[in-house]
């Protein structure tokens, strides 16, 4: 039984089986995998890789790279130029953006956990059961912005205004870092120097009254 | 069915409607779904590659005496356990999930050129084969071993062939059970 059974455990590895509603989608699920892992065990055998390990990891994410890119627009117009032999050749990965990776560690019982997490304000903010408008979306307007204000779930707790917090609009993290600065206004610091409780703090919060301690 | 991870051939079988239809003949009628659908498969291999002889080893959900003749007929040898209530399997060896024998007990019989071996491990252990023997000096082959547990069903009588703190000893096992492992 070394036939079938090496198969299944090849498949245990990485599995592609996802959940779907429709009974022909675990057979196409089970087909790709069993060409996965035939082309891997084929191009295992092949008299150039006989000296080298090639592994199933490596195998299956140059195929998921491969594939993503082929079906990309700018790919598929060029794709007739490129020959399959180029393609299988390359075990790795392009690199995806200039962001810098994650760090990738094991992570066990003695790992410890980051000390970030102790520092206010670094916790994540809370969530409201109803949605509300955004108070930048808002204040945005009454200074001419155009735009329609976005409704979030997300406040702030040291402002407690709503704030947007989605990847298209992050009014959280611009009211917080990128316009924050330290108020000192009716002879007291304020506790907090964002652009919320400069807003709130009224007309007797004006320029005059108000100096700028410096943007953070 | 596959070799080393390779899958060769394949065909859908549903618990709901069964397998899907095979072309067979109409001596092969007898045979089960799941025998037919073994005959189909290998049937196409054999076809392919002519020139070439092949061992099929499967598990009991398959393995049948007509189906192990069927293939000892086309040229391909078939080795693989199987289940004690099938109607044509030999009733000598029938003894139940549960039999209490002597540790690594052996008998068997041969039917239609079908090899049906009864080997007491921890349990009774029941294969069938066309391609090994029975008896003689080649039947057997000496494997490292382990006792079984203490709480198996067997475990009174396996443990007393181990050496007090050994938990491994060297046994001839048959080499049916060698081959299929």
């Amino acid at each position: 039984m070394v036939g079938v059974d090496v198969a299944d455990q090849y498949q245990t590895y990485f599995d592609t089986q996802l959940i779907s509603r429709c009974n022909g989608y675990p057979l196409f699920y089970w087909i790709l995998e069993t060409a996965l892992i035939n082309s891997l065990i084929i191009y295992r055998d092949l008299p150039a890789n006989k000296e080298r390990t090639v592994d199933h990891f490596d195998f299956c994410l140059s195929i998921v790279h491969d594939l993503l890119q082929a079906g990309s627009p700018s790919t598929m117009k060029s794709s007739s130029h490129i020959l399959a032999s180029q393609k299988i050749t390359r075990l790795v990965p392009p690199t995806q953006s200039a962001l810098p990776p994650l760090p990738t560690r094991q992570v066990t019982k003695h790992t410890p956990l980051p000390l970030c997490r102790k520092v206010p304000g670094m916790d994540s903010p809370p969530w409201m059961e109803s949605r509300v408008d955004c108070f930048l979306c808002r204040w945005r307007r009454t200074q001419g912005g155009s735009g329609e204000g976005m409704k979030t779930s997300i406040k702030c707790e040291d402002c407690n205004e709503a704030l947007c917090f989605t990847p298209k609009q992050n009014c959280f993290h611009e009211s917080h870092h990128m316009w924050s600065i330290s108020i000192y206004s009716r002879g007291i610091w304020l506790d907090c120097g964002c652009v919320m409780c400069i807003l709130k703090a009224g007309p007797s919060v004006g320029p005059n009254p108000v100096t700028s301690k410096g943007i953070e | 069915m596959a070799e080393k991870g390779y899958v060769w051939e394949f065909h859908p079988l549903s618990n709901a409607v069964g397998g899907d239809p095979v072309d067979v003949e109409s001596s092969l009628l007898q045979l089960t779904d799941t025998g037919k659908m073994v005959h189909h498969l290998t049937r196409r291999l054999h076809l392919r590659y002519q020139n070439l002889s092949f061992n099929i080893y499967m598990d009991n959900f398959f393995t049948t005496q007509p189906l192990q003749a069927e293939l000892r007929q086309m040229g391909i040898g078939a080795c693989g356990t199987c289940r004690q209530q099938f109607h044509v399997f030999p009733q000598e060896l029938n003894v139940g999930k549960n039999a209490k024998l002597p540790y690594h007990f052996l008998s068997g019989v041969v039917n239609d050129g079908v090899a049906t071996l009864l080997w007491m491990d921890s349990s009774p252990v029941i294969m069938m084969s066309t391609i090994h023997p029975l008896s003689g000096e080649d039947s057997l082959v000496l494997r490292m071993r382990k006792h079984p547990g203490n709480k198996s069903t067997n475990a009174s009588g396996a443990n007393s062939i181990f050496l007090p703190g050994k938990c491994q000893k060297e046994l001839d096992i048959p080499v049916i059970v060698d081959a299929y492992n």
